[in-house]
């Protein structure tokens, strides 16, 4: 299992917080993301692939997501903050592997 | 009955409502409970205390592993290509609960008020509602489109 260092909060104050293009694995929906915004207590981060929006614009990432700093988790094996609970990546001497997709239907 | 947003609910998580404060999804604590067929949801109410006599309050469940439950790991996304925005939390767990017939479950704004002063959000009893508890674990898995989704 992975170790991960939460951030700890003594007196209101934060050891570690996202920063502007800090890599995050969003686990819910097993995508890689990238800091974008980070405020007072939230912050944003982009994920997911390219993507075309039904006004015909194509953006770089298909979700932009704002979650609690406090409830970003920074994973010292994946050097990536992790946000939610599902499969998380493995650190395989030095190479991070993705968790294989689930299937819906075995067949 | 189909799952659906509160409408009062819906506009306080837009920009305040009818209360003077808007529901801040992220940054206040947002609360999961389940009710029995006694809570008759209408999506006009308000409160989980609504003041009738088939309000949330009035059909809660009661009884061995039952609790209300507080959403953990919150996040509100914009989907670009559904034009979507989900809002979801980690799935949740009544462990042992042994507190009768549950009909549906009940998202509201926890404050620190009483009953009468906490916002509705949304109303959900698909995906396997009623379910009779008998002392096992009940899971509430949100989809991967998250508990709670607006079409924009």
């Amino acid at each position: 299992m992975a170790k991960f260092k939460a951030p700890l909060i003594q007196r209101g104050l934060l050891t570690r917080v996202p920063k502007l293009g800090d890599p995050v694995w969003w686990a819910p929906k097993s995508t890689i993301g990238i800091v974008s915004k980070v405020s007072q207590v939230t912050f944003e981060f982009s994920s997911g692939p390219q993507a075309l929006t039904s006004g015909g614009k194509i953006v770089p990432y298909r979700y932009r997501t704002a979650a609690r700093i406090e409830d970003a988790l920074w994973n010292d094996d994946l050097q990536r903050w992790t946000i939610g609970t599902g499969p998380t990546p493995k650190n395989v001497r030095g190479q991070i592997v993705l968790p294989e997709p689930v299937l819906v239907n075995a067949q | 009955m189909t799952a659906f947003v509160y409408g009062p609910g819906a506009l306080g998580l837009i920009v305040g409502g009818v209360s003077p404060n808007p529901i801040d999804f992220l940054s206040n604590t947002i609360q999961l409970g389940l009710s029995n067929s006694t809570h008759v949801p209408n999506r006009d109410d308000v409160f989980i205390d609504d003041v009738g006599a088939d309000d949330f309050v009035d059909g809660e469940l009661s009884g061995t592993g039952y609790s209300r439950k507080t959403l953990a790991n919150k996040t509100l996304t914009y989907d670009a290509t559904n034009d979507l925005v989900e809002f979801d939390a980690d799935d949740v767990t009544f462990t042992a609960i042994n507190a009768g017939t549950m009909a549906q479950a009940t998202v509201f704004q926890q404050t620190g008020g009483a009953d009468n002063a906490r916002r509705l959000i949304c109303n959900i009893d698909s995906g396997g509602f009623p379910v009779a508890s008998n002392g096992g674990d009940v899971t509430l898995r949100f989809s991967s489109g998250g508990l709670l989704q607006l079409t924009v």
